[in-house]
């Protein structure tokens, strides 16, 4: 099973990038499309399998194009916009999963917590419980 | 607090902008009071909220710099619009409410999400979560009824004590030859059958690295054996007393092998899965066509009616017809099996279809998770193991994410 990633970014002028995450599947592939969805930069994302027995999912996303920095010189007007899209639609890409990282701890604390809770609740009915019999 | 949808409806007002950087006004509204069936946390996650700082994310290569060969307002301009809320996620973070926790099951309630994330909890607990189980079989004497490779299958169905799993290698990342006791396990088995026959189980597998002291993990690892008490309140009929069973021996006919254990998970063979099942399903929420309730059924029906709806209705005495209450339309309170029920009585006393008025739907955002245990490892661990198998997955594709955007950069290609 391969791994790693490849980014196929700057192709086209709407500014999206597609980036090729290998040995991933619609676990991953879904909840992140779902993370990136909620991002207010987001225009556009989705992922695809492009084959069921090729263990890549390819996942595009492309920004929103935002206010432009007053100091842009660039001659080529409509290059800069894309250029300036893609690199915003790769933060989207970072964003994304720097957010499922941030909502799988808060799942894991919330669940170890309410574990402790459950935990410490039978101990208690428990010992209630012994003292009753006693 | 500007709700904002993007592309694609979707339900909720799920999206959120802070007005600032300031973790604390973000961790505040995270922890909302009644957000959480838990005490808020006062500690900020493990996460890393990093200030929005164009400066040291241009020198920390670590912190994905791709603005550094950008000149310096360039770089800053476009930073700042591009990370504009940048210290916190974007979707918010689920609920969790825990419903019925043993070793063998658990039940909770899983909300404020959507199907993908919960999809991908349920894929991770039965395809990724590592265990270890029985997965090479040297067959030195058998004259049992079963042929080796039966044999061989049964063996690896018996799930094994896994809670050193996290800690062992797989055998193709270990450093040994061939396996060792920091990637494997080793079973002996050499049963005969008795003159009244003889019940081949699980408990007739002797792990050969059974010292603690010299082989801390795999002395660890045995069958389960247990299984639901509840079913055989007799001890002499409960599985976990007898093992489970590996073939029936008739007097003279024997059983002799080696077998070896290894670290893996579901996805490469279903033995390694550590759940007999993960599901999860959407509750359902009912409303009413209150127009069509109105028109189909008599005043005194619709009285009767009010009675069962324990203030989700209320009557309006002009029109002589049944409305929603405040409290129902706020979400204080929903209707009741009892008056979903009644109010179908009354629709197929008069002739129409319960569906015609009832209208069932599930919420999209709430998820009752039930999780079973093979016993490999206890039900409320395989979820904690599941969590971190995903973490490590984004944080491995973070790592080569950055290092490609990275890459890029230095070659001109942003
Ligand atoms: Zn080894």
């Amino acid at each position: 099973m391969g791994t790693g990633v490849k980014i196929h970014a700057g192709e086209g002028r709407d500014g999206a990038v597609t980036v090729e995450l290998h040995g991933e599947d619609h676990t991953l592939g879904n909840a992140l499309r779902y993370v990136m969805m909620k991002n207010k930069h987001t225009q556009f994302c989705s992922y695809s399998v492009p084959h069921p027995s090729e263990h890549v999912i390819h996942l595009r996303a492309q920004a929103y194009p935002d206010e432009r920095g007053g100091d842009e010189s660039m001659e080529d007007a409509e290059n800069a916009e894309s250029e300036h899209v893609a690199v915003r639609s790769m933060d989207l890409v970072h964003q994304g999963l720097d957010d499922l990282v941030a909502m799988c701890d808060a799942v894991k604390r919330t669940f170890e917590a309410a574990i402790d809770a459950h935990d410490a609740a039978a101990s208690s009915g428990q010992a209630a419980e012994s003292q009753y019999s006693r | 607090m500007e709700e904002h949808y993007s592309g694609r409806a979707q339900p909720g007002p799920e999206t959120f902008e802070s007005t600032g950087n300031d973790l604390r006004e973000y961790i505040v509204y995270r922890e909302a009071p009644g957000a959480s069936p838990c005490a808020p946390i006062k500690q900020p996650p493990s996460y890393q909220f990093k200030p929005i700082n164009w400066k040291t994310r241009k020198v920390d290569r670590q912190n994905l710099t791709v603005y550094f060969s950008l000149s310096r307002t360039e770089a800053s301009t476009r930073l700042k619009a591009a990370t504009r809320g940048q210290a916190m996620p974007n979707a918010r973070f689920p609920t969790l409410e825990l419903s019925e926790c043993t070793d063998e099951s658990l039940k909770f309630v899983l909300s404020r999400t959507d199907a993908s994330v919960a999809n991908a909890l349920r894929r991770v607990m039965i395809a990724e979560v590592p265990t270890i189980a029985i997965d090479l079989v040297n067959i030195s004497f058998n004259s049992s009824p079963l042929h080796d490779e039966f044999i061989a299958h049964r063996l690896g169905m018996i799930p094994l004590v896994s809670d050193k799993a996290a800690d062992m290698n797989y055998t193709r990342d270990c450093e040994c030859e061939d396996f060792c006791d920091l990637c494997a396990v080793v079973f002996q088995m050499d049963v005969e059958g008795q003159v009244e026959g003889t019940t081949v189980t699980s408990q007739h597998l002797q792990n050969v690295w059974f010292d603690p002291d010299t082989y801390p993990r795999a002395s660890t690892v045995e069958p389960v054996h247990w299984s639901c008490g509840a079913e055989h309140p007799d001890p002499a009929l409960d599985a976990s007393a007898s093992g489970i069973i590996i073939a029936k021996l008739k007097a003279g006919q024997r059983i002799k092998l080696e077998a070896i254990a290894r670290k893996g998970i579901g996805k490469e063979h279903a033995k390694w899965s550590p759940v007999a099942t993960v599901s999860y399903k959407s509750e359902p929420v009912v409303s009413l066509r209150l127009d069509e309730l109105n028109n189909r059924l008599e005043v005194a029906q619709r009285q009767e009616l009010l009675k069962w709806s324990d203030g989700a209705l209320k009557w309006d005495a002009r029109t002589n017809k049944l409305e929603y209450d405040d409290a129902f339309k706020y979400g204080r309170t929903a209707l009741s099996n009892d008056f979903v029920r009644k109010c179908g009585e009354m629709l197929v006393q008069v002739g129409s279809h319960p569906s015609e008025v009832i209208l069932l739907n599930n919420d999209p955002s709430r998820f009752e998770f039930f999780v079973e245990s093979t016993g490999a490892i206890s039900a409320p661990v395989v979820v904690v193991n599941a969590i971190s198998v995903l973490r490590n997955k984004l944080q491995e594709l973070q790592t080569s994410l950055r290092a490609e955007t990275l890459d890029r950069v230095e070659h001109g290609l942003y």
